[in-house]
């Protein structure tokens, strides 16, 4: 059976093509202004890669924040179920999954079956989350996938304790002001988020060995940071963001097909 | 900015639609009484009602009238009046509506239906201790005469020692002599055995409201439940709220009977822990496309209903009163709460609770993590715990709450398939 | 070394008093706040021992309590999870607000390698019942105090137990009172390390300490005293950080209305033949805190501090989610401004956002 993930983020979509829950291809593309237009380009795209036309799909389901927008009828999921059948199907036995998207963060304990224990989402607030780290970037001038690299050449730790992004800013912009070097003020806005992402899976008692998903997954500095503070083993797949639209795709094929 | 979609809850009882006119008769009433040059008290919703009775006086509770200006979605705005008289935002989201009330300086038309001011204001702990000074604000504010009942927290158990009843009977004997000296008229003794007698009845008849509740599918929900739960708070003593609670009790039996649900296929049964979002209670129902039911809330027993029916004695009338304070729920550090949640789980056949956390509450939240742990070792029923403020319209986030309710409500209906 | 410099010593490592004694034999009972009678623990030959929290932020506590709770208590909470109170025998807790209400539940629930007791005391000052009910609690407390220590308390040891407590308290006012000086000899950050180490030592110790550091600073005069004076009140401080930033600011700290300082040591037990009725009547005659009631007994003490200590302007430091006293504080603050200045800041117990604090304390202190 061929089925098919859709993970409408607000920054980017993702689609991945299973048959027989074997992968045949996966895209990522931005989600732009238009949503439906970035999930009908990136099925396209997918089903080019995979060699099949979407007709051959037998069944679908959508998640992601922007998953009301999809244009086919496929049966919708959250992203929580999506992100832990990801996870436990390319990680069998984790202990959690910490999923850091562009507006969201969120954290899951799992048992070894895969099955949710607990989660929590985090609060209205984006201070744990991509939008914060991108907004930090512009303030420092850095490009942000070159933010984490740079904050591990710190060379003396500098406390950011601004949680709210507004405020950071200022913060962070007072500090170039004072001339404190780049990579440092990096560290410590790297050190503010981990903390309180760390903060979010203590409050779910989140242990041992856990899968970092998402965008911001590809930061090596928040990831350096966050084991530190976690003290727990972190595993990043290769390509963090396409693992909510793995378990989406996992679903459909669980569920009743479309026709 | 958030988006902000609020509903009313969908009600489906006729008798809590009765009950929600009583209510407003009830705070017509105080307004005509204050008209008439009779004394207005003011007190918290945990100072036993009956001793009021005994004085034939009428009473606003803090925690109640936040709920109706709630209700119309402009909690929000007096909320904003006590802030800025320097109220914090850690003080409690219901006294800071409250205090707004009391000291704004134009009141919107809904809100002047009820309020009045008061003439005397007698405080007390019990629930929330740490908030038993919001009401001097507003005694020096209206520069009225304030009385402060301390009742000790709950060390004991269901076994309170005789010195404990004692003091809190001590208490409100206070409380009473300090009304009488302020011109509120002798305490009518018989008035107060009589109240307390009605009391017992209206306990005896919400114990077997619950039984009705308890059954598959559930002929009420929390959001008549909430309605349903106003005769405990303003009406115990009184007949009315006896003839009330009989007739709900017959409309809910006759349900039962019928195999009458309020939504059709009932597949999973939730217990709201925590402060419902009175602005927008169609939330409670958003959870029905799944099949969910919010069969309980457990908010309905902060107005005091959950005590042994046999503890009210009539003839010993402040004693009782003081045994049944004592023994609250939400009286602090015994385990009474957490294991109440848990016979409630299990006589509701609940299959997830939601714990809700209003950031500027310092009771409430104390319990979920304690709750969580002995409900999920009793019978394997998860919780999950969210930020959400139930007056505070400003800080409601739909989509969040809604992400929430999805994904926990997903998690239970995949472990409910395996 | 100095007195001064002994008593420093104290205040930054306080476990050594305990390391010492417990390696002697001697059990030692933490407990919070000052409505707990430490007369009585230390008549049943015990050390009583406050636990005062630290600045580091808090990891694991945040999965028990929600973070709106009082930051303190989950300081407090944190450390025992951490096995950081381990070297108690037992914890007292008292009656004070819902955080510590909680706290008992948590701590009973979840750590059980330190037994954990709670004080239920009256709100109520100044109340002929509530002396009856407290003198109930008092007794069930004496007797879990005998059964833990294995010793009897008698009135006689009771008695010099109090006196002894007396005679801190005593001289912890005669050296608070040089403040009261144009130039004070200790600056307030000294003062709130003193008070704190005094607490935390063993009063035997304390009062022989404390005897030379007055003689010690007789003559002393501190630097940078022609700032405002500054009278610094509400919740819990149990870091000398902000009073240093006050200072540092050109303020000079001359009084304060903390739990950890002033209000420890303000009152003396009355005269009574009965020494558990000297201690009922102690706790219930006198406000240490913003719980109890009536207010006006706190509002009158912080008047005579204005008018003794010669005081310019009040800072009112409250912990985020410490609910007594914030409630107090909008009620307060209004009459208090009729004389006196008034900031009122919220502040975090682990002390994050000190830079914007800063901003405003300066500008207070400017304006003045």
């Amino acid at each position: 059976m061929i089925t098919a993930g859709i993970d409408v983020g607000s920054l980017a979509t993702k689609v991945v093509l299973l048959n027989e829950n074997q992968l045949m291809s996966h895209e990522v593309s931005g989600t732009g202004v238009d949503a439906t237009e970035a999930v009908k380009k990136a099925m396209d795209t997918a089903l080019e890669k995979a060699g099949i036309s979407f007709k051959d799909i037998e069944s679908l389901v959508s998640t992601g924040a922007g998953k009301k927008k999809v244009p086919f009828e496929s049966a919708q999921a959250t992203e929580i179920i999506c992100d832990t059948k990801g996870v436990s199907h390319v990680y069998p036995g984790v202990n959690g999954v910490i999923d850091i998207g562009a507006e969201n963060c969120r954290v899951i304990k799992c048992d070894q079956e895969g099955n949710i224990i607990d989660f929590a989402l985090n609060d209205k607030c984006a201070s744990g989350t991509g939008i914060f780290l991108d907004a930090m970037a512009k303030a420092l001038r850095v490009k942000p996938e070159e933010m984490g690299e740079l904050s591990l050449q710190a060379t003396q730790d500098i406390e950011v304790t601004s949680m709210c992004s507004v405020f950071a800013e200022s913060e962070v912009v007072s500090m170039i002001h004072r001339m404190v070097p780049k990579n440092d003020i990096l560290k410590g806005i790297h050190r503010s988020i981990a903390s309180r992402i760390c903060g979010q899976a203590n409050r779910i008692l989140l242990e041992g060995q856990l899968v970092v998903m998402g965008g911001i997954a590809q930061n090596l500095g928040l990831i350096t940071i966050l084991k530190e503070l976690m003290g727990s083993e972190l595993i990043v797949p290769d390509e963090p963001e396409v693992i909510g639209a793995l378990g989406a795709a996992l679903l459909a094929g669980e569920g009743e097909k479309k026709k | 900015m958030a988006t902000k979609v609020t509903t009313p809850g969908k009600k489906s009882l006729e008798t809590t639609a009765e009950i929600s006119k009583a209510i407003k008769a009830y705070y017509g009433g105080v307004k005509v009484a204050k008209e008439e040059g009779k004394p207005i008290i003011w007190s918290y919703g945990l100072t036993p009602r009956e001793i009021f009775h005994a004085l034939d006086a009428h009473v606003i509770y803090l925690e109640h009238l936040p709920l109706m200006v709630g209700a119309k979605q402009l909690s929000g705005h007096y909320i904003q009046v006590a802030e800025e008289e320097g109220f914090s935002r850690d003080v409690c989201a219901f006294h800071r509506c409250f205090l707004g009330c009391a000291v704004a300086s134009e009141r919107d038309p809904y809100l002047d239906q009820f309020f009045v001011d008061p003439d005397i204001i007698i405080a007390t702990n019990l629930p929330c201790m740490s908030e038993s000074k919001s009401f001097l604000y507003a005694a020096d504010y209206h520069n009225v005469p304030y009385y402060f009942i301390d009742a000790p927290i709950n060390t004991w158990g269901q076994d309170i020692p005789d010195y404990a009843i004692e003091y809190y009977t001590g208490q409100l004997k206070g409380a009473l002599d300090f009304m009488s000296e302020h011109g509120l008229g002798t305490v009518d003794w018989d008035k107060l055995k009589e109240a307390v007698s009605l009391s017992k009845k209206l306990i005896l008849l919400w114990n077997e409201i619950d039984k009705c509740r308890q059954a598959v599918p559930t002929p009420m929900g929390t959001v008549d439940g909430l309605t349903a739960a106003y005769p405990l708070i303003q009406l115990p003593g009184t007949q009315l709220g006896v003839t009330l609670f009989e007739r709900l009790l017959k409309e809910l039996k006759g349900k039962v009977e019928r195999g009458e649900g309020i939504i059709d296929d009932e597949k999973l049964r939730l217990l709201w822990f925590g402060v419902p979002p009175f602005y927008n209670m169609g939330l409670l129902n958003y959870v029905e496309k799944y099949g969910a039911v919010v069969v309980k809330s457990m908010i309905e027993y902060i107005a005091g209903g959950a005590y042994d029916p046999s503890i009210m004695n009539p003839d010993k009338p402040l004693e009782s009163l003081a045994y049944k304070a004592l023994v609250d729920i939400v009286n602090p550090t015994s385990e009474n709460m957490v294991n109440f949640i848990r016979r409630t789980v299990k006589d509701f056949h609940i299959d997830g609770v939601v714990g809700v956390v209003k950031r500027s509450c310092g009771l409430l939240p104390g319990y979920m993590r304690p709750v969580k742990d002995a409900v999920y070792e009793d019978s394997g029923v998860p919780t999950t715990i969210f930020d959400l403020d139930g007056l505070d319209i400003r800080e409601y986030d739909d989509a969040t709450s809604k992400a929430n309710l999805d994904s926990f409500i997903e998690a239970l209906l995949a472990s409910k398939r395996r | 070394m100095t007195t001064m410099e002994r008593i420093m010593g104290i205040f930054d490592d306080p476990e050594q008093i305990v390391r010492d004694l417990k390696a002697k034999g001697k059990k030692v009972i933490g407990y919070r706040c000052l409505y707990v009678p430490e007369e009585i623990i230390h008549a049943a030959g015990m050390l009583p021992y406050s636990t005062f929290g630290t600045p580091e932020p808090i990891t694991k506590a945040d999965s028990y309590f929600q973070p709106c709770a009082c930051e303190f208590v989950r300081n407090i909470f944190d450390l025992g999870l951490d096995g950081k109170f381990d070297f108690l025998d037992g914890l007292v807790l008292s009656n004070t607000c819902d955080a510590v209400r909680h706290l008992k539940n948590m701590w009973t629930t979840y750590i059980g390698s330190v037994p954990c007791y709670m004080l239920n005391n009256p709100q109520k000052m100044y109340d002929e019942s509530a002396f009856k009910f407290y003198r109930h609690e008092l007794e069930g407390f004496k007797k879990t105090m005998e059964d833990l220590s294995g010793n009897k308390i008698s009135d006689a040891s009771l008695r010099k137990s109090i006196d002894l407590y007396d005679e801190t308290r005593r001289l912890l006012k005669e050296l608070n009172e040089l403040r009261k000086r144009d130039v004070p000899p200790i600056s307030g950050a000294e003062a709130l390390r003193i008070s704190m180490a005094s607490i935390l030592m063993p009063k035997e110790e304390t009062n022989a300490l404390l005897l030379q550091l007055i003689d010690e600073v007789k003559t002393r005069e501190i630097k940078d005293a022609d700032g405002p004076r500054i009278m610094v009140t509400g919740s819990i401080i149990d870091n000398p950080t902000l009073i240093e930033l006050v200072e540092d600011m050109g303020g000079v700290v001359v009084a304060d209305d903390l739990c950890t300082s002033m209000k420890y040591f303000w009152y003396q037990t009355k005269p009574n033949e009965d020494p558990m009725d000297a201690i009922v009547r102690f706790n219930l005659e006198r406000s240490v805190c913003a719980c109890m009631h009536p207010s006006e007994e706190r509002y009158d003490f912080l008047q005579e501090v204005i008018g003794g200590f010669a005081v310019d302007g009040i800072i009112y430091f409250n912990v985020k989610y410490c609910h007594p006293f914030v409630y107090e504080s909008a009620t307060f603050r209004k009459k208090l401004e009729e004389e006196t200045p008034v900031l009122a800041l919220e502040v975090d117990h682990s002390l994050s956002g000190l830079g914007q604090l800063k901003t405003r304390v300066q500008a207070f202190i400017e304006m003045l």
